[in-house]
């Protein structure tokens, strides 16, 4: 299988008790950054995804959040331009996912095909294609997009990105967002026709639907408590691969989740507790509820559902008082000695048949020197264990970067 | 409460259905809701109890029709969409009442389509921005539910709990008022300006403007802006009101736009004269006595000479401030009935309108009747001098006519 890093660009430094006073999102007062610590908090991110290459990671992830206290990312891009240059110029073979430019936020979407194309290659063809819907406070208040148009919004920029990347000749494109008269982007991506593309999503049916009938990966994110989520969530997905008519190729699905590994359980907890906690208080847990979901975001049977199956969203609507013991009972974080860490990641991995697994080892406060030491230890001692998990049954994965010279699209 | 029935009006070519609740009986009246769909409020009700009030739910806001909203895709196909409906309804120029995002609505169709409606009343309506008067849609559709009331209601802790009483509902009514919310916000997201402001001139019928003094969603600033902005409206401001008027005020709320909607276009006064029609038909029919009689000092002079004979003719009248008319004459029954709309010199008439009607009352009596119609003026500059218009008036000038009339001859 293939195990990359995911990195998110948090400020490290919010104050204590953030969360008891702010949103994470859109209205997260600036004035609680103390300049010089953001320039720290953002070059370790850098610093880290390059960390991990040399590590020897298969690739290293990272994501679009604007406006945010969590992930200071308002175009993923401009890191993984810089890491896929530098990973290039040390001769690492390090895939570069950006999960990635949100398609239902963007006013651009021809500046998305053209990034996207630039860093593959610059990279040498190992880009992987992240086409996210985007976060509703993201699209629908930090883009101020009305939140029922975001996914025919994200539908067309999808079809327009696609069709900029493959079409010999220059072509006109009326859109009902986008109007172009001619569109002939430079350069054009390596990966012909297209890098390969992975979808995040929250699981629901139609997504799962859309990324099957489109041969794309899915991937799902471990904030909700895979322990409470993952059963209904992956069993779906397979369920809808057989119905239509898909195989049953583990990398097909991607899935994050956070870790934190030390040299024995206690120590982890002693070293990484205190920042998992605060990460998810002050990250994703202060994220109001109602800006996830805009009004027009979901459709009335959703909500419905929603508000009826308490319990389905998982952790997500806990998080914000959530306790260590929490966070790691639902498996919202993996956490312990590179054993325990990588028996939980295997059985889980095999249950649902994961084959492209992202982890995330950097959370809020935890400092450079902690997270390259979790980074380490994970990529001595975990990722060796992981990487054959699928060997046997002999799967190709489609979903993997072909670059020229690399290992790409094997196991 | 007035009997609701629902109507279902296809429009858009086909590719759309518009559910409109019809109740009551009278002339045609269309109401246009607010942000969180239709609700059948208590005024509504009582308006039904006047007009035959139509009320179409917005495209996506009818329960088991959620994507009825994909088939509207800009503000612009919302007006064409809802102008093509009153087409359907067959009513011929309704009042409209428009609330908040309604209120928005129903002023873009009156200034996009100066024929469609006959009256307007502004029910504290959103479509403008002011940098000095933000609207805070954005915070109120994105923050706590819990916080909703304090934006619209000026005593938010005391406003009645919406939410319906039976548990079970309450998950289907919040999805249902959550995605009616989508569906207009839609439109208004995040800042509910199409422009509106530079198109309100075009708005050329009576308007009333009210708004509620604590509205917290659209302060009442803009109720200045929306009145100056649209010739001749009238602008009423509600004491201890927020922004959901028909809910803090209801009564006050009742009579401001019952009185407004109320208003006669039409004022007539009668009388019987001592005098044959013959000679009572002279003194109008002939600009040149019309001052003798005038009862208001409007009437300056008018040349000898130009004695009305036909449809078509028109006579030239100098009125007392010293500006030149010309009357069109459009109605003419020699001694019977005679009928002029006043322009200025050289310029189409505005709409308002004169009518002297004669009927031989007995050998010796004439029954007069003088009617001032303005129900087909269109220049909301004279809006005010027509609503001053009133029946004393043309009492007044009725009164000398039959002085005049019965003076013995000589």
């Amino acid at each position: 299988m293939k195990v990359s890093l995911f990195e998110q660009v948090p400020y490290r430094y919010l104050p204590a008790g953030f969360e008891d006073q702010h949103s994470s999102v859109v209205t997260a007062p600036y004035d609680v950054v103390d300049p010089p610590l953001m320039t720290e908090s953002l070059f370790s991110a850098y610093a880290e995804l390059l960390h991990a290459a040399r590590s020897g990671f298969d690739g290293v992830c990272v994501t679009e959040h604007g406006q945010s206290a969590y992930d200071i990312s308002p175009n993923p891009d401009l890191l993984a331009a810089a890491v896929a240059y530098a990973a290039r110029a040390e001769g690492l073979d390090v895939a570069i996912t950006v999960l990635g430019r949100s398609l239902g936020k963007t006013r651009e979407p021809l500046k998305i095909a053209e990034e996207y194309a630039l860093l593959d290659c610059v990279s040498g063809g190992r880009l992987i294609a992240g086409f996210p819907l985007g976060l509703s406070y993201d699209a629908n208040l930090n883009a101020g997009l009305p939140a029922v148009e975001t996914r025919e919004r994200y539908a067309e920029h999808r079809e327009l990105i696609l069709k900029a990347w493959s079409e010999p000749r220059p072509f006109a494109w009326n859109g009902r967002f986008e109007k172009y008269g001619q569109v002939n982007i430079w350069p054009r991506p390596v990966q012909q026709p297209h890098p390969p593309v992975w979808i995040p999503g929250t699981g629901s049916a139609g997504t799962l639907r859309d990324i099957l009938a489109s041969d794309y990966a899915f991937v799902y994110l471990s904030w909700d408590g895979p322990k409470l989520t993952g059963r209904q969530v992956f069993d779906r997905y397979w369920d809808l691969a057989e119905e239509t008519g898909r195989d049953r190729n583990p990398y097909r699905l991607a899935f994050l989740q956070v870790v934190a590994v030390a040299e024995t359980d206690e120590r982890a907890e002693r070293e990484y507790a205190a920042h998992l906690q605060s990460h998810y208080r002050s990250g994703v847990g202060a994220i109001p509820a109602t800006a996830m979901a805009l009004p027009g975001y979901a459709e009335p049977a959703a909500i419905e559902g929603m508000l009826r199956g308490a319990g389905a969203g998982g952790m997500r609507s806990r998080l914000k008082t959530a306790t260590f013991a929490e966070l790691v009972e639902s498996q919202v974080a993996i956490v312990g000695s590179p054993a325990t860490v990588a028996d939980q990641l295997e059985a889980f991995v095999r249950e649902f048949r994961i084959g492209n697994l992202m982890v995330m080892l950097q959370n809020g406060s935890m400092p450079r020197d902690l997270t390259e030491k979790n980074i380490s230890l994970f990529a001595a001692e975990v990722l060796p264990r992981l990487r054959p998990i699928w060997d046997e049954e002999g799967w190709v994965n489609h979903w993997w970067p072909r670059a020229p010279g690399s290992a790409g699209g094997q196991a | 409460m007035a009997e609701v029935r629902g109507q279902a009006v296809e429009v858009w070519d086909g590719r759309l259905t518009l559910h409109v609740k019809v109740a009551g009986d009278g002339p045609p009246l269309l109401f246009f809701h607010p942000l969180p769909g239709l609700a059948w409020s208590p005024l509504l009700d009582r308006l039904a109890g006047r007009y035959t009030v139509y009320a179409p739910e917005h495209p996506g806001t009818s329960p088991g029709d959620p994507q009825a909203i994909r088939e509207v895709q800009t503000f612009w196909e919302l007006l064409l969409v809802y102008e093509e409906l009153i087409g359907r309804l067959g009513v011929d120029r309704p009042a409209a009442v428009g609330q908040s995002f309604g209120g928005m609505v129903a002023a873009d169709l009156a200034a996009s389509f100066p024929r469609l409606f006959s009256r307007l009343v502004l029910l504290a309506p959103l479509g403008l921005w002011r940098d000095d008067a933000p609207i805070p849609l954005v915070e109120m559709v994105s923050g706590p539910a819990g916080d909703v009331p304090g934006y619209l209601y000026a005593h938010p802790e005391s406003a009645a709990a919406l939410a319906p009483a039976d548990p079970e509902q309450v998950p289907a009514a919040i999805a249902q008022s959550t995605w009616n919310v989508g569906c207009t916000t839609k439109f208004a997201w995040p800042i509910a300006d199409h422009g509106l402001g530079r198109r309100l001139h075009r708005i050329r019928v009576p308007a009333l403007v009210l708004w509620g003094h604590e509205d917290r969603l659209v302060p009442v600033a803009y109720a200045e802006e929306f009145g100056r902005r649209v010739a001749g409206s009238q602008v009423e401001v509600i004491d201890d009101c927020g922004h959901a008027l028909g809910a803090d005020q209801p009564e006050r709320a009742w009579v401001a736009v019952s009185e407004f909607l109320a208003e006669p276009q039409v004022v007539g006064v009668s009388r019987e004269i001592a005098a044959g029609p013959e000679r009572i038909f002279e003194l109008i029919a002939d600009p040149a006595r019309q001052p003798e009689w005038d009862g208001n000092d409007n009437l300056g002079t008018a040349d000898t000479g130009q004695r009305v004979r036909q449809v078509g003719d028109v006579f030239t009248m100098t009125l007392s401030r010293g500006e030149v008319r010309e009357n069109h004459v459009v109605e003419f029954t020699e001694g019977r009935l005679l009928a002029w709309r006043p322009a200025e010199v050289g310029k189409p008439p505005p709409g308002h309108l004169w009518r002297w009607e004669l009927e031989p009352c007995g050998a010796t009596a004439t029954r007069v009747t003088c009617t001032y119609d303005w129900t087909q003026l269109t220049d909301p500059g004279r809006f005010w001098r027509a609503r001053a218009t009133t029946a004393d008036r043309l009492r007044a000038s009725l009164d000398r006519l039959a002085s005049l009339a019965e003076e013995p001859a000589g």
